[in-house]
């Protein structure tokens, strides 16, 4: 098993390199989705205001 | 045709975008995910080795398609940045500014992957050669687009059309800065390895397959993270409207 | 016509009386150039090597700095609306703030360059294309300049965002112009640099009034 994630004497550039691309992406999931329940709870907020 | 027309016109109408493009968000997350899963286990596990750069080759997988979409979203946020400064439409604003976020971030990952795959193969982290240097000015092209809308932020329509008309600028920037870059670097350089290797660092069909899964992947990806952006967009802006109400009060999650 | 010269000359006289618009870019050169020396060491080889690069960036740095204030007077002063509102052309009234700008900051770069160029032992050949090449980039410096300037005018501290606006835009003038020097001085022909960098000058001389005219009117509206 451990010889699948070997890379030769590349390891740390090769998992680096996933490393950082996953790492971005799951940053950007993140950020977009937050930002978007920030949004709808501020709207909710002003909706319950006007009530 | 009448079919196409009505869905052209109902996509520049932010109600209806919203809800059609609503149905769109999971499918397109799913996708990305697969498509990247099996993309990122084919590439890494079983593509086979390359026979000069060995294992290392395999941050291609995420280099070069993060470097397609890199310029992809850009030419997609200066064509919206057109439509935007032509038409004002309140769409085509939303998915410039949704675009921006994660453009920017491609063009950093192909940066520090491309640095990652410079270490073994250059023997250096940073090499001024022509695509490393036009990719850091993209990320400026980026950069300023998103500081001009923050400078502007609490008048979002003037920071949306100057931020669009930063975008043109750049779209027409583009080509020069790429030819200008390139052109320095053959008269000052020597050629150093080609990080694809040119028409030879892939040469077999099971190295193509996951490259092309992965660039569809992070193609999916940007669509999912682009409207998810654009929806926020779309609700903060227009908060007043009575379709936001609505909208927000369908969304499931907190109670109202 | 008539508006352009009026607009032009008051602008040069503005610019003119308030005389630290003319020595700030000046001062400002030979203070970074100082540091040059005592950073790298005195050698006349070293800073040989590294003067065609570092005349040219410091005349691109002194303009930078410039820039900000082209129309920021005028909009806050309300001048700019009224350019708009009496059917000046826009673009011409570009053209012409660009002009003055290049005449009051322009100038007085071109004609330092040389004692910025004596100070770090630049080849006696390369003064020739030096001169030149900052003759011809100059006027873009302030093209580009107006559009920069035209879409920061209403932000507050804009100078950071403006630099990076404007940067990519001047990647190009930079190797173009920089690379002719650096070819000269190492006794290669400069004309294909030069030709690029007159073709940017057309290419900004047609493109930049109108991209800074649009600003303008953003931010008018």
């Amino acid at each position: 098993m451990m010889e699948l994630f070997d890379m030769g004497k590349y390891d740390f550039f090769v998992w680096g390199s996933i490393g950082v691309f996953v790492v971005a992406l799951v940053l950007d999931l993140s950020t977009a989705k937050s930002s978007q329940k920030q949004v709808i709870k501020q709207i909710k907020a002003k909706i319950r205001r006007k009530q | 045709m009448n079919r196409i027309v009505k869905f052209y016109h109902e996509m520049g109408s932010p109600p209806s975008f919203y809800r059609i493009t609503q149905h769109w968000l999971m499918p397109m997350l799913l996708l990305a995910l697969g498509l990247t899963a099996y993309g990122l286990i084919e590439g890494l596990f079983f593509a086979p080795k390359d026979y000069q750069q060995g294992d290392s080759y395999r941050i291609i997988f995420v280099h070069v398609p993060a470097a397609w979409m890199s310029m992809f979203i850009y030419a997609i946020i200066g064509i919206c940045g057109i439509i935007t400064f032509v038409w004002r439409m309140k769409v085509a604003e939303a998915v410039m500014m949704a675009s921006v976020p994660i453009g920017a971030l491609f063009t950093a990952v192909t940066l520090l992957t491309g640095m990652l795959w410079g270490k073994p193969m250059w023997g250096t982290y940073w090499d001024w050669d022509a695509r490393m240097t036009s990719q850091l000015i993209l990320l400026f092209l980026y950069i300023g687009v998103a500081g001009m809308y923050a400078a502007y932020e609490e008048d979002p329509r003037k920071a949306a059309r100057l931020a669009a008309l930063v975008a043109i600028i750049g779209l027409v920037n583009l080509p020069i800065i790429r030819y200008s870059v390139y052109w320095w670097t053959s008269i000052h350089q020597t050629s150093s390895i080609t990080l694809t290797g040119g028409s030879e660092g892939i040469h077999s069909w099971d190295m193509l397959r996951p490259l092309l899964v992965m660039a569809l992947a992070t193609k999916f990806y940007y669509i999912y993270s682009m409207l998810t952006r654009a929806h926020t967009y779309l609700l903060k802006t227009e908060a007043k409207k009575q379709w936001v109400a609505q909208a927000v009060s369908k969304k499931s999650g907190a109670k109202p | 016509m008539m508006p352009f010269w009026a607009l032009f000359k008051r602008d040069v006289l503005v610019a003119w009386r308030r005389k630290a618009n003319v020595y700030q870019p000046l001062v400002f050169q030979l203070l970074i150039v100082t540091m040059f020396p005592l950073g790298l060491g005195a050698g006349a080889a070293t800073l040989t090597k590294i003067a065609p690069a570092v005349v040219w960036i410091l005349a691109l740095l002194s303009t930078l700095i410039t820039l900000e204030n082209i129309f920021k007077d005028d909009y806050e002063d309300g001048s700019l609306a009224v350019y708009a509102l009496s059917g000046m052309n826009l673009p011409l009234a570009v053209i012409s703030k660009a002009a003055a700008h290049w005449c009051t900051t322009g100038i007085p770069v071109i004609l330092f360059a040389p004692v910025i160029g004596m100070l770090l032992h630049l080849p006696t050949h390369a003064y020739a294309v030096l001169l030149l090449s900052l003759t011809i980039a100059t006027p873009i410096f302030s093209l580009l300049g107006t559009v920069g300037s035209a879409l920061i005018m209403n932000i507050k501290s804009g100078g950071m965002l403006l630099s990076v606006l404007i940067m990519p835009l001047l990647a190009p003038v930079l190797i173009f112009g920089a690379g002719a020097v650096l070819e000269t001085a190492l006794s290669n022909s400069a004309s294909t640099h030069l030709m690029l960098l007159s073709g940017s000058l057309v290419l900004c001389l047609t493109l930049a009034p109108l991209a800074a005219a649009a600003a303008i009117k953003i931010n008018l509206e």
